[in-house]
């Protein structure tokens, strides 16, 4: 990549990072626009940190759904982790001698980690998402002993057309969850201890969780919600870990052990994700709205022992008492002044 | 300006309408150096100055910014127009004055009815945060009474948290109910009084409140529809292919 393409990609992401996810495709398409017609690697960059909305297809063998991404892309065909097989985004016809096809050891791993993906994310998301691995053997190397990328990806749409502010919790009417990890697995060292030959792999794992919620609070009295007009909370989050796990030789038991290893990563750092958005970005995108109207107020309840930012009604209660107090204490000092005089 | 400058210009105008509260110039920046060498330029002083009218319009900035909206006549001096403007303008420093605040209020008339608009702005990068609240109340003589005066308006609100590799967005519009004041007649002080007092119930027991409820258990509601904290079994996944295709067996059996 040249330093021209490095400084573009860098702005680009910038401003992607700070646009809503709710208009990223729109976003994405405007930018690639703009950047020179031979600067593929910006554009690349861009699909791969971001992506746009995940798009589904249906591989005609299994009935099953796999995701489009383009890792399995060969220009207008996809390959089906479910059949290996590729097809055509349009016709659905079998495309073949397209492009690239795992190794046997890598198909091995692809097989299992789709498997048990699969079964993990219907525990977490429900048995209507849809979820799809893809393993590609690491440039120069044809059997993934010396390592390998990996990109797990879930999809998990909901749509309810109630309009109905009823209940007495914040329900969805619409929503969104996607999931892409990225999997660099490389070699690092070989030990030949006490214990047998044993292979050392790093895993590096960056996530991108991506989330759409249209919400339906409970109603109250003196407004109205339309149709158009619902609360919506779209973001993005991003995250990197990276472990290092040895395992035994034996390429079939190292497929299975390669695959636990990068579910249970993948299932640790969603749980972290997932925290965070509830405990962290959705709590203070709630209490910057409620600083706008109270800011001038926060600092004087703060000192009367008020912490919690997050009540804004407890907030307001606060600060009518303190009013009541004031009040009377006016009023009695202006009897005193007038029995005084 | 040819075809192609054209479409740059609307990939431009889409990015930057997008912007964030408070953000508008940051994108622009961005958006210049990654564009300086194009030639014609795309980002001309025209081009900006366009672009950002109509961002401001759109999100009420345009309330405290120096652009004027060219549909307003703000020089309305009737005693009603003067005195929601007087009384406007000491709510707004009350109650949305602050460190990272910008805020500001209109009131113009058309014919014998009022708009007041409120635009509050906030942008603390230092705390990865920014929000907005765009107000737009009207207040206007009820048809079936010359004396009575019915106020009602809705409010836009965004906020933006950026901190940490996230990036969330909060957006929601809410239509206020109708209210009838309770006084009467053409007294502008009075009726000045009884609008601000609306509008403050609005905020307090309303708007807040609708926040406030939005968020309330949405990692139990909304938030766990998408995506549950742990699994039925409230036991983390086992990722042991052999258990798992042990299971598949004894389902396929079971089924048979």
């Amino acid at each position: 990549m040249t330093t021209t393409t490095t400084v573009s990609t860098t702005f680009c992401i910038n401003i992607l990072n700070r646009l809503s996810f709710g208009g990223l495709e729109e976003n994405v398409k405007a930018l690639e626009s703009l950047l020179p017609a031979d600067d593929k690697n910006t554009a690349r960059s861009l699909h791969e940190k971001f992506g746009t909305k995940l798009k589904l297809l249906t591989d005609p063998t299994c009935a099953k759904k796999f995701i489009l991404h383009i890792t399995n892309e060969e220009g207008s065909s996809y390959r089906s982790p479910w059949s290996n097989v590729y097809y055509s985004e349009f016709t659905l016809a079998v495309t073949e001698n397209v492009g690239y096809m795992p190794s046997p050891s890598i198909r091995e791993i692809e097989c299992h980690a789709n498997e048990l993906f699969e079964s993990y994310c219907h525990h977490y998301y429900g048995k209507k998402c849809v979820s799809s691995v893809y393993i590609n053997d690491k440039e120069g190397e044809e059997n993934g002993k010396e390592g390998f990328n990996a990109v797990f990806m879930l999809f998990k749409e909901v749509q309810n057309n109630s309009i109905n502010c009823q209940g007495d919790t914040t329900s969805l009417s619409e929503g969104l969850w996607n999931s892409i990890h990225n999997f660099e697995v490389r070699q690092v060292q070989l030990d030949h201890g006490n214990k047998g030959k044993r292979t050392e792999f790093l895993y590096k794992l960056t996530s991108t969780v991506q989330l759409s919620m249209g919400l339906l609070p409970a109603s109250i009295k003196g407004c109205e919600l339309n149709n158009d007009d619902i609360p919506h909370i779209r973001g993005s989050l991003a995250r990197c870990v990276e472990r290092t796990h040895g395992l035994p030789d034996d390429s079939h038991v190292s497929a299975l052990s390669h695959v636990a290893i990068m579910g249970k990563m993948i299932e640790e750092l969603e749980l972290d994700m997932r925290s965070n958005i509830d405990a962290l970005y959705l709590q203070k995108a709630k209490e910057i709205i409620c600083r706008v109207l109270l800011e001038k107020q926060v600092g004087k309840v703060l000192k009367h022992g008020i912490p919690n930012l997050n009540d804004p009604s407890g907030l307001m209660a606060a600060l009518k008492k303190k009013q009541e107090n004031l009040n009377s204490n006016a009023l009695n000092a202006a009897l005193l002044r007038r029995g005084k005089k | 300006m040819s075809n192609d400058n054209k479409e740059d210009f609307n990939a431009v105008r889409t990015l930057l309408l997008a912007s964030p509260p408070g953000q508008f110039d940051l994108i622009l920046d961005e958006l210049q150096t990654l564009l300086i060498n194009r030639d014609p330029p795309v980002l001309t002083d025209d081009a900006i100055s366009s672009i950002r009218n109509e961002y401001n319009s759109k999100t009420g900035n345009i309330v405290i910014s120096s652009n004027k909206d060219p549909n307003e006549d703000n020089n309305s001096q009737d005693d009603i127009s003067s005195a929601l403007r007087k009384t406007i303008d000491k709510h707004v420093e009350s109650r949305f004055k602050g460190k990272a605040l910008s805020s500001g209020s209109k009131v113009t008339r058309s014919d014998d009815s009022y708009r007041i608009n409120l635009y509050a702005e906030r942008y603390d990068p230092n705390n990865f945060n920014a929000a907005s609240w765009f107000a737009k109340y009207n207040l206007r003589l009820d048809a079936e009474s010359d004396k009575k005066w019915i106020l009602d308006g809705s409010v836009d609100l965004r906020s933006h948290v950026f901190e940490n590799e996230g990036n969330f967005h909060y957006e929601t519009t809410l239509n206020l109910d109708a209210v009838k004041l309770s006084c009467d007649g053409v007294e502008a002080e009075n009726i000045s009084k009884s609008v601000i007092q609306n509008i403050r119930r609005w905020e307090d027991d309303v708007i807040l409140e609708h926040v406030r409820i939005t968020f309330e258990n949405i990692g139990d509601g909304a938030l766990k529809t998408l995506r549950r904290v742990m699994p039925v079994t409230r036991t983390r996944f086992d990722w042991n292919v052999r258990t798992h295709q042990f299971a598949k067996t004894l389902t396929h059996d079971v089924n048979k």
